[in-house]
């Protein structure tokens, strides 16, 4: 996979609330009940202090959700006819009504992105690169929200390098070389693809997955153990 | 890296088989979305059309928005035969893009 490629990587998912006790499941029901087969994707809000987030993040997005089993509408292409429509920036796509979204694209679900970390800081002696992202996904249909998720994807330029003279020569160098050799759309991929498919309240696997039924099925028996032994 | 290799397999799932070729289509994406500045927008097409064909001698679905957007890139070069195809072969292979299609198929 060609995500695992990058030598010093770090990966962090925001998994909220873990510690040695049992983690309570992620609830998949609301996805359960409007499973989508279409996704929407918006350009993302940015947090970020970076002026423009979203060309590289949007070249990072759909593939993670089409390997997940979805349909993503073509990004690129949506974005230009938002912004023929009258929508300069994402802020304002952000607040079309589902109604026109669905007479436009007609998609199941929509995805709203925030970009809340973005690009490289520069320490004494390593850079970090880190990109954060927060998503929730809305059924078209009722306006409900059917799945939300985080997740972070860090670089750092100097793991598992020598001692602290290698380490500093290293920020310099990679300061100097970070124009030519930016790493953070390979770290927009790594946040995106744990985004969408982390273990612990990644999304479903969607219809177009070999595997949708099967887990869809598991996720259903899970939930009535459940519900069942909570009843009394 | 071996640490990173390991928790990355153990936070997602298999990625053992990809279900489609993507070829160039997200770096078309960043060009599209980056004004097409380092790019030729006649290369471009021509690199996802051969990728479109690929998808087709292997009897594959092509990935998600291929057809959609190298209609548009059709569209874009002054060629509305080739992109009204496209539009249609999205719709096609994937019936969910028909409201979308439709609404671009009539505008052209």
């Amino acid at each position: 996979m060609a995500a695992i490629r990058g030598t010093s990587v770090v990966l962090l998912v925001a998994l909220l609330g873990v510690g040695c006790k049992s983690v309570e499941p992620y609830d998949y029901g609301p996805l359960l009940d409007h499973m989508p087969a279409s996704i929407l994707v918006l350009p993302p809000l940015n947090e970020s202090p970076e002026a423009e987030v979203a060309p590289v993040f949007l070249s990072t997005i759909t593939r993670p959700l089409g390997e997940r089993g979805y349909y993503v509408f073509p990004v690129a292409l949506v974005e230009r006819i938002m912004r023929e429509n009258g929508l300069p920036t994402a802020h304002e796509m952000h607040t079309v009504s589902l109604n026109k979204l669905d007479e436009v694209f007609g998609p199941d679900a929509v995805l709203y992105i925030t970009v809340r970390d973005w690009g490289t800081s520069y320490e004494v002696l390593a850079s970090n690169t880190r990109v954060t992202l927060a998503a929730r996904l809305v059924d078209v249909d009722t306006g409900q929200q059917i799945w939300a998720g985080s997740a972070t994807a860090v670089r750092s330029s100097n793991d598992g390098q020598g001692g602290i003279l290698d380490a500093l020569v290293g920020a310099l160098v990679n300061q100097v070389v970070a124009s030519a050799l930016d790493p953070t759309p390979e770290v927009s991929r790594q946040a995106s693809v744990l985004l969408v498919s982390n273990t612990r309240s990644g999304l479903l696997e969607g219809p177009f997955h070999p595997e949708h039924e099967e887990r869809v099925r598991k996720e259903r028996e899970k939930r009535e153990a459940r519900s069942s032994s909570a009843a009394p | 890296m071996r640490l990173a290799a390991a928790a990355l397999l153990l936070l997602t799932a298999g990625c053992a088989s990809p279900l489609y070729d993507w070829g160039r289509y997200e770096e078309s994406v960043l060009a599209m979305e980056t004004g097409f500045q380092d790019v030729d927008l006649l290369d471009e097409i021509d690199a996802l059309e051969r990728q479109a064909e690929r998808a087709v001698a292997k009897d594959k679905r092509p990935p998600p928005g291929l057809h959609a957007h190298l209609g548009y890139l059709h569209y874009l070069a002054g060629n509305s035969d080739a992109a009204l195809r496209h539009f249609q072969a999205e719709k096609a292979v994937y019936p969910q893009s028909t409201v979308f299609m439709d609404g671009l198929i009539s505008r052209l």
